[in-house]
């Protein structure tokens, strides 16, 4: 029964849509918004006033649409996209309804699947809409906006975005299966999406202070620091030129593993665990060592400038960032074990 | 049948089940008694697939509950909490189980919705939790179950839902044939619906039986000696329980008990009927437990 399993089934898909279907359809609406809608209220101004005035709020959504072109508006659909994708699995362990559906006729594997593909094939609709409403502006108004916009890149726009989602979505449910509950999946995700580039710039900033170096130093000496960087998940959002249409294939390979890997961790879940921080209690240790290093880098970084530079102000400093990190870590679980 | 066998389960380093053993026939209802926290409800969220023992096997006619999803369709599960989604109306969760079980019975479903009345517009989140609880059972009746698991069923219900549960679980067995498996804390009320009890302690089964084996097995008497109680008497591994009320003495203990009391001089003695609750208390609690 808690084998990796791919079979769809009606019941498990109808009851993610009716569960989710608000959230759904509030993202539709913000997408449609940030898109079509902003196209049409750029033309009506164009229409009302000129298209030389309009042209700079046209221009804006337009470059929404091509590979790293994503602005705050995108960046809001990013955050969105993060916290659908957790609360697939994380209210259901938070409210513990994952309880009764465990209990019915269903192995692990296909609950998974079943979450997975009701998730993508709504960003997938999202996108969808978005891109045939785009369409249909686009050709209403083709006399104006062809010069700037073709059909192509609104086909573009939505195979890179659905891809982009796709990841995501894969991304958060591997932290959705680490964490117990909504929150630490949503928590735990953002870290790790902006991880990469953090923890590089914390430790080039703690390297500068450590051994004196300059930009161009770290810069020399820490290069290989920025292939985490490059490859993260959170960099192909705002990855500039065609990096996106190059590397899709990647980031589908990336999809699909983290998809088996979800699931498989899924399969594995001790339940009784179900409302706490994370589901596995060796992650715990992970977890304690990783953000006590982190609030060290971070205490020893940011308050350098209050310092004057001694070295024992810098030891102090990761003594206390570290105590800090350890205390909010263990407090943390200590809160969520009572609740689970 | 049901057959639990070995079942080991531990939550980080502490056991919770330490090699249970079970065994239910077909159109049985077995009750499961035990203290708070000794595995209950932790056997009963193995055999329903929600926790995944470490060790032991669960077979239902043959198919293996951990591992067979077929063999699902004809359990049933009606958990402590009955956590349901909030947002969901009646009607809907009803759409889900008839979508999930091949063996929905809707007929059986109209019927018992005509005894308890749940209204199908009402959001989850509106209900009761005596409603939920009638809602679970509404549920779990309908997809016509073989094996129907119940953790405290009638906990928070008032007396009247708790007697037409009571009522409903027994007409099902009778009806249908459906096996049970029930864990509460309340023994009379497990007494009024059992054939069989199981005692649970420290994640083991201590005692287990049919129900007038079990009474069989363990006297109450009312005794006054002639004297103190005779040392043979005081120090008998079957002793359980003992309580002086002046000169008078209450014993509960196994049946060999009776014989022993005999077999010494007494002023008065008469045995008095033993319910599940006494045997519960005294052997759970006695000093002389196994």
């Amino acid at each position: 029964m808690n084998r990796v399993d791919f079979a769809f089934h009606g019941g498990l898909f109808w009851k993610e849509w009716h569960k989710s279907k608000g959230m759904f359809l509030a993202f539709l609406a913000y997408m449609l918004y940030i898109h079509p809608i902003s196209l049409v209220l750029g033309m009506n101004r164009a229409v009302a006033e000129d298209l030389d005035r309009a042209y700079p709020f046209i221009r804006v959504v337009l470059r929404r649409l091509q590979p790293g072109g994503a602005d705050g508006w995108a960046l809001i659909a990013l955050i969105a996209g993060v916290v659908i994708s957790a609360q697939l699995m994380g209210e259901e362990r938070r409210g513990r309804t994952i309880e009764f559906v465990l209990a019915m006729p269903f192995s692990r594997g296909q609950m998974f699947f079943n979450k997975y593909l009701f998730g993508l094939a709504s960003f997938v609709a999202v996108y969808l809409i978005n891109a045939l409403s785009l369409a249909v502006v686009v050709a209403a108004n083709y006399g104006v906006l062809a010069e700037y916009i073709e059909f192509y890149t609104i086909a573009q726009w939505l195979w890179t975005q659905v891809v982009l989602f796709a990841a995501l979505l894969s991304f958060t449910l591997v932290f959705s299966m680490i964490a117990g509950n909504s929150i630490a999946s949503i928590v735990l995700t953002v870290v790790f999406l902006a991880f990469p580039v953090g923890i590089a710039g914390l430790i080039r900033d703690n390297a500068m202070i450590i051994f004196n170096w300059s930009w161009g130093e770290v810069a020399e000496y820490m290069n290989f620091l920025d292939v985490g960087a490059d490859l993260s998940l959170f960099s192909y959002f705002f990855a500039d030129g065609d990096i996106l249409l190059s590397r899709w294939p990647f980031l589908l390979l990336f999809s699909a593993v983290l998809f088996l890997v979800g699931q498989r961790l899924f399969v594995r879940n001790p339940m009784e665990r179900n409302g706490e921080l994370l589901m596995f209690y060796p992650l715990e240790r992970v977890l304690r060592v990783g953000v006590t290093v982190c609030a060290m880098l971070l205490a020893g970084s940011f308050f350098r400038p209050y310092d004057g530079g001694l070295t024992l102000a810098l030891i102090a400093r990761y003594l206390v960032g570290g105590a800090f990190g350890y205390w909010v870590t263990e407090t943390a679980i200590a809160r969520s074990r009572a609740k689970g | 049948m049901l057959k639990i066998e070995n079942l080991h389960k531990a939550f980080d380093t502490t056991d919770v089940l330490r090699g249970v053993d079970l065994q239910l026939s077909e159109g049985t209802i077995l009750g499961i008694l035990g203290p708070n926290g000794m595995g209950k409800t932790t056997l009963l969220k193995c055999v329903v697939g929600i926790l995944e023992p470490d060790r032991g096997k669960i077979t239902w006619e043959g198919m293996n509950l951990l591992t067979s999803v077929e063999a699902k369709y004809c359990v049933g599960y009606v958990g402590e909490q009955r956590n349901y989604y909030p947002r969901f109306r009646v009607e809907d969760l009803v759409r889900f189980y008839r979508m999930s079980y091949p063996n929905w019975d809707h007929e059986q479903y109209r019927r018992l919705q005509g005894i308890f009345e749940l209204p199908s517009e009402q959001r989850i989140a509106n209900l009761s939790r005596g409603m939920k609880a009638q809602l679970a059972f509404l549920l779990n009746l309908s997809i016509m179950p073989d094996l129907l698991i119940l953790d405290e069923p009638t906990s928070g219900l008032d007396p009247a839902v708790r007697k037409e549960v009571l009522r409903v679980m027994v007409d099902q067995t009778a009806a249908c044939g459906t096996t049970m498996l029930v864990s509460s804390n309340n023994a009379g009320e497990l007494e009024r619906i059992c054939d069989a009890v199981a005692f649970i302690r420290d994640g083991e089964i201590a005692l287990q039986g049919p129900l007038e084996e079990l009474r069989r097995r363990f006297a109450a008497v009312h005794v006054i000696f002639d004297g103190e109680m005779p040392a043979e008497i005081a120090d008998c591994c079957d002793l359980l329980y003992v309580e002086r009320l002046g000169r008078m003495y209450a014993l509960v203990g196994r049946r060999p008990l009776l014989s022993r009391l005999q077999a010494v001089d007494t002023v008065y003695l008469e045995p008095v009927d033993t319910s599940l609750e006494d045997i519960y208390i005294y052997y759970m609690e006695g000093p002389n437990h196994e």
